[in-house]
């Protein structure tokens, strides 16, 4: 396989997972809808809801980073290379792509340890009981497919790119 | 001594990073690991770090973001700006300089159920732009009237900015927006007061036009008053206590959606593109508060923020002027810098002066909640001020043919305003502190 389909095989999988965070989030939103009507006009709550709303805004976050920086979505700021040469800027890009890796494989090895401790130890949510290492799980993806993209970008073809099609 | 000097190895190792390009988030995250792990040892950075990622991404708060940066998009999609514009241009557009008060109103509308100064200036740009050219109003009123009152989507509640202060600070985003009211419609009133002064004082800026009928403009308020309404809803419910600020932006962003969907300005193809924008803005944010709980712990260790804020407290400076001095400095640094990285960079560092400054009569949350909104007003500063005002490129990029510099031109008469409010709001915090009353 050549440099060029894997990535455009990250890119492919990081659009999949911005869409899959957001069919997340859109559920949470629906939950939060039916959970208002159920309390006020029912006087039926969902118990626990926003339980659900942690597990699925930090699942739904994580499956957000890859596209993030397939697209190089991130704040940097260019103000004191402005005069760099443009060989120069790319070396720059570079690093930081390196970097991005370093710091999301750390985190994603850190988040597994984490998560193996907490499903060992058994540990549930207050009030639905839902075990908290399938968060935990839930996030490794994201942030491990984030730092796969970086790692393309830093050693890999010239762009790494997704264009935003508007 | 030595925790000291490995704070400021930490904090000069960040900014080489950030200055050679590296994302602010990944710069302030590896900085501040090897900080920590300098001053606490390697073994218990790792077992930080095992929690980090649950600990900052598992929020509650912090789905309000892509909730209402998904409304957001939703409401530009829609077209909701087009439909803000007419309503406003048919009350007040016959007024001298009335298509550019139009414009302002709009943008504080659209702000209101938009959180980004970037969309709002953006979206108001490519419908008020066009009007205001056919009437013949100089380009530097224009271009300047939209990329000020773009700033409004972040002066406005809800506000992206104001919530990455209300996680950063763990303040309630409820009273952050709450206490932004205020101060967002003092906002409003100055920009178009500052139009008033500025058509009748410079001749050949804006020509009047007649007055809509009283038919047309019934017309103009019908299709606006839904979107009103939904600002409404939200903000009477979670001001209320009815909703948490999730469930309100929730409410919001499914209202949007099908208020798009049942005008048929939303088809299918244009909600699946709403995402791919929201998806990238979250991560973004999320990827810099990572990074910025990282340098708070390096920073906690070394135990800096606490002694610089003993040390200004020992130094017996009235606290208006630490307050008015910070302030000052963040618009300076923010003519270089990028507002939100800014905002990170300082907060961890500053907080602690502020809540031990002694404020008679302001509890420590009021202290926090007033100080963020002083940030929030000088990073709207920072979009319209040169060398580089975010917003001024995002209207001369739509504008085509205006130079910068005639829009930074335009824009200075309205920077005056945005200073006038700025220390309106320094010397009377209740301008800012009343609304919390109504918080429930």
């Amino acid at each position: 396989m050549t440099a060029g389909r894997l990535d455009t095989w990250l890119q492919r999988l990081a659009v999949a997972a911005a869409y899959l965070g957001g069919a997340v989030v859109t559920g949470l939103a629906l939950m939060s809808v039916v959970s208002i009507v159920g309390r006020s006009v029912l006087a039926r709550p969902i118990l626990g809801d926003f339980e659900l709303v942690e597990i699925g805004i930090a699942v739904a976050g994580s499956l957000f980073l890859p596209y993030c920086q397939a697209s190089r979505g991130h704040i940097i700021v260019d103000v004191f290379t402005l005069r760099a040469g443009a060989r120069t800027v790319r070396a720059l890009d570079r690093l930081g792509a390196l970097l991005t890796a370093a710091m999301f494989l750390l985190v994603a090895w850190r988040t597994l340890a984490g998560g193996l401790d907490i499903a060992r130890s058994g540990e549930t949510s207050m009030l639905m009981q839902v075990p908290i290492w399938i968060g935990y799980a839930g996030m490794i993806p994201g942030v491990a497919l984030a730092a796969l993209i970086a790692l393309a970008q830093a050693v890999g073809g010239p762009s790494g790119d997704l264009r935003d099609d508007r | 001594m030595s925790a000291l000097l490995s704070a400021g190895v930490v904090l000069g190792a960040m900014l080489v990073l950030i200055a050679a390009r590296v994302p602010i988030g990944v710069a302030m995250f590896m900085a501040g690991a090897a900080g920590y792990g300098a001053v606490v040892g390697a073994a218990a950075l790792l077992s930080y770090l095992k929690g980090l990622l649950w600990a900052r991404f598992s929020v509650y708060d912090l789905s309000v973001i892509p909730l209402f940066l998904l409304m957001g998009q939703f409401a530009t999609e829609a077209g909701f700006s087009r439909t803000l514009f007419h309503a406003a241009n048919a009350l007040i557009g016959h007024r001298q300089g009335g298509v550019a008060m139009a414009s302002v109103t709009a943008c504080m509308a659209f702000g209101s159920i938009c959180g980004s100064s970037v969309a709002t200036a953006a979206t108001m740009s490519q419908v008020a732009l066009p009007e205001m050219r056919r009437l013949r109003y100089s380009d530097r009123l224009a271009t300047a009237t939209l990329a000020v009152g773009g700033t409004l989507g972040i002066l406005i509640p809800p506000s992206v900015i104001l919530i990455i202060y209300a996680l950063l600070a763990e303040q309630s985003i409820v009273k952050l927006f709450a206490a932004a009211v205020v101060p967002g419609l003092i906002a409003t009133l100055f920009y178009l007061v500052t139009i008033a002064i500025y058509v009748r004082v410079v001749p050949g800026q804006a020509v009047a036009q007649p007055r809509a009928s009283a038919a047309e403009r019934l017309a103009a308020l019908r299709a606006a008053w839904p979107i009103a309404a939904i600002f409404l809803c939200i903000f009477v419910g979670i001001y209320g206590g009815w909703f948490t600020a999730t469930e309100g932006a929730a409410v919001g962003a499914v209202a949007t959606l099908a208020l798009g969907a049942a005008r048929r300005q939303l088809p299918w193809r244009r909600v699946a593109r709403c995402f791919l924008p929201a998806a990238q803005t979250t991560a973004m944010i999320l990827t810099v508060l990572l990074g910025a709980t990282m340098m708070n712990a390096a920073l906690a260790v070394s135990r800096v923020p606490a002694g610089l804020a003993a040390w200004i407290a020992a130094l017996d400076v009235p606290p208006l002027l630490v307050i008015g001095g910070f302030i000052a400095g963040f618009i300076l640094l923010g003519c270089v810098l990028d507002e939100l990285a800014m905002m990170l960079l300082l907060l961890p560092i500053l907080l602690p002066t502020i809540l031990a400054l002694d404020l008679p009569g302001l509890s420590v949350e009021e202290k926090a909640i007033w100080f963020g909104i002083l940030m929030l007003m000088a990073t709207g500063v920072g979009l319209v001020a040169p060398p580089i005002g975010l917003n001024v490129y995002v209207v001369a990029n739509i504008a085509r043919t205006v130079p910068i510099g005639e829009i930074y031109r335009g824009a200075a008469p309205f920077l005056a305003a945005d200073l006038v409010r700025l220390t309106l709001l320094v010397l009377a915090p209740q301008l800012t502190l009343w609304a919390l009353r109504f918080v429930r």
